[in-house]
């Protein structure tokens, strides 16, 4: 049966979004291309795969059928790739670390680069990943993760963790201008009264569905918009724009330098958030290649020297 | 990194073969293309795939028994698809019949369904098609072989002219069995012809009609005739030109008889040139035979 894997991409995503420009759009080719390609693949497979209606593709009894096969082809494709990857890592002694994109995180990155002249070390951000972080260190795709977790988030039966650094409670951050709330007589629910910015999985997870989850319980309302943001040097712009409140778990002020850009800051949830936020690096449980510990406690070693300096890049 | 369906199996005859050249016969490839794989492969694992020892006997590095292990489950999920594939083909795949609902009321029609109903390798149905939307039912896949008096046209579509149906006359006189209805008796009767749902190709027929002696006569619609059949005596209608339709059995005042001219509807079949179902025009081949064969005594008219 003569097709090839790309076909069989092209033929999952179409029966996901049911439109050729989208699909072609992801798969970076033209339109013909991608229609080509599900015409190559009815014809080795001689099946029609797909009904096409005016209102747009439908998945034929025999599409359907072969659907989850189909899927299951490029899983294992996908992780064909990530564990050779990982054996070429491993026979060149490379490690390859992924640390989010908190301005600890960046300066992290930028420390280990200039130290490791004698090992060799490839850094990525959660961007160089196809999905999250833990299931990237879990199939092999990174070999170490440095970043923030919230509550239980980071606890994985699979992962060993290390933790950098537990701050409490959560900073909240404010344009003057354009939000008079008032230090001495703050209270929550005002800030969920307007837009609030908060980090993504990526950057704390477990966080935004902790938030979701309180002001639902708590309050009995979301705020008006949740801007959800990858990285700290971004929201800290959004902040100072006014784009909306910024709610950020631990010490956010002092991570962030959030005083020095003139917004107003509170800390607030002390008591009942203590220590729930962690900055840590995380390793699959029971690794034993030399090179993955010996980074692993590198970056413990220097992280003390990141912090405390308070200076955004 | 990035390994492909091909590269694979071209890496698992490599591993057998331990030859480009032996890899490429057992491939059907050529050697370069062979060659190109190889290269790639071992510009993605950083390591050459073969080791060649003393006795020149090329022998797989670490990096090549790395990636034959864990290849395996790929491979296993590639052969699951072509399994699947296999059984759908084996249970017989669907052939949606298109038609127009007068086309299928006719033997004619019948006796094709029911030659490709005996075919093992697929299983048929029948979808109604309005003429209007023919192109557009193929073009969508809702029927697979088109039938009608005139396809659509256009470079995607395929048609092919079937054995041409043969007219009766439907009347209430009294016929014996096999009996043929000369034209020249139509001239003293009210007559109509039924079309089946062209109008161009209508007014032809009337015409040929026409000059075999038959007179002047009305064109129906099918429905026009369907009702005329209810009640005959409704009408100054004696007599209808028409294709025998499958539902008039159940009525048995109607009798039909052979219209003894040398005018017949055309019928087509049409289907896409780029249809994943490889046997169409095999099919083809077999309706026409099926539609020539006088079997079960539906009659017909040959050119």
């Amino acid at each position: 049966m003569d097709f090839d894997l790309p076909c069989l991409d092209t033929f999952v995503r179409l029966a996901d979004c049911g439109c050729f420009s989208e699909v072609a759009r992801l798969q970076n080719i033209t339109q013909p291309a991608a229609s080509m390609r599900v015409a190559r693949l009815e014809s080795a497979t001689g099946l029609r795969l797909f009904a096409r209606q005016a209102d747009g593709l439908c998945l034929t009894r025999e599409g359907t059928q072969l659907l989850g096969q189909a899927r299951k082809i490029l899983g294992e494709q996908r992780r064909l790739e990530v564990r050779m990857e990982r054996y070429v890592r491993e026979s060149r002694g490379v490690v390859k670390v992924m640390i989010d994109r908190s301005v600890s995180g960046l300066r992290l990155a930028e420390m280990l680069r200039a130290n490791s002249q004698d090992f060799r070390l490839e850094i990525v951000d959660p961007r160089g990943v196809s999905g999250s972080w833990n299931e990237a260190l879990t199939e092999d795709e990174v070999d170490l993760v440095v970043t923030a977790t919230f509550l239980y988030a980071g606890d994985h039966p699979t992962l060993a963790r290390y933790d950098l650094e537990r701050q409490r409670g959560t900073t909240i951050a404010w344009n003057r201008a354009y939000f008079d709330f008032d230090v001495n007589q703050f209270r929550f629910p005002e800030v969920l009264r307007s837009s609030v910015l908060i980090p993504g999985e990526s950057l704390v997870s477990g966080y935004r569905p902790f938030l979701e989850r309180w002001c639902m319980d708590s309050y009995g309302s979301l705020p008006p918009d949740i801007l959800v943001f990858e990285d700290e040097a971004t929201v800290r712009e959004a902040c100072c724009a006014g784009l909306g409140v910024m709610i950020f778990p631990g010490d956010g002020e002092r991570r962030m330098a959030l005083n020095s850009a003139g917004l107003g800051t509170i800390k607030t949830f002390e008591s009942l958030l203590p220590e729930a936020y962690s900055y840590s690096v995380y390793s699959r449980a029971g690794e034993t290649n030399e090179g993955i510990l010996k980074t692993a406690q590198m970056i413990v070693d220097v992280y003390p020297a990141l912090t405390g300096a308070g200076e955004l890049c | 990194m990035h390994f492909d369906h091909q590269q694979l199996r071209v890496f698992a005859s490599l591993m057998t073969e331990r030859s480009a050249s032996r890899a490429s016969l057992e491939l059907h490839t050529s050697r370069s293309n062979v060659r190109r794989i190889w290269q790639n492969l071992e510009e993605q694992l950083g390591a050459p795939l073969f080791n060649s020892r003393d006795n020149g006997e090329p022998k797989p590095t670490p990096a090549a028994q790395c990636l034959e292990r864990e290849m395996g489950s790929l491979l296993d999920e590639i052969r699951g698809f072509e399994a699947a594939v296999k059984k759908i083909h084996l249970n017989g795949r669907v052939l949606r019949l298109g038609a127009d609902r007068s086309l299928f009321n006719t033997g004619h029609f019948g006796r094709l369904f029911n030659s490709l109903r005996h075919d093992s390798r697929f299983r048929v149905s029948f979808v109604e098609v309005n003429p209007r939307d023919s192109r557009q039912a193929l073009e969508s896949g809702a029927c697979d072989l088109l039938f009608a008096t005139d396809g659509p046209g256009g470079r995607r579509i395929e048609s092919k002219a079937l054995p041409l149906i043969g007219l009766d006359v439907a009347s209430c006189r009294e016929s014996a069995e096999g009996e043929s209805f000369d034209p020249a008796a139509l001239s003293k009767m009210n007559w109509a012809i039924a079309v089946l749902n062209d109008k161009v190709l209508a007014n032809e027929l009337l015409e040929k009609i026409s000059k075999s002696g038959a007179g002047v006569g009305k064109i129906w619609s099918q429905q026009q005739f369907l009702n005329w059949g209810e009640n005959p005596q409704g009408s100054d209608i004696e007599a209808v030109v028409c294709v025998r339709p499958v539902s008039f059995e159940r009525m048995p005042r109607i009798q039909f008889s052979t219209l003894a001219a040398d005018v017949n509807f055309g019928l087509r079949v049409c289907y896409l040139k780029q249809h994943p179902y490889e046997f169409l025009e095999t099919t083809v081949g077999q309706i026409e035979r099926a539609l020539n064969q006088q079997a079960d005594g539906l009659r017909l008219t040959m050119p």
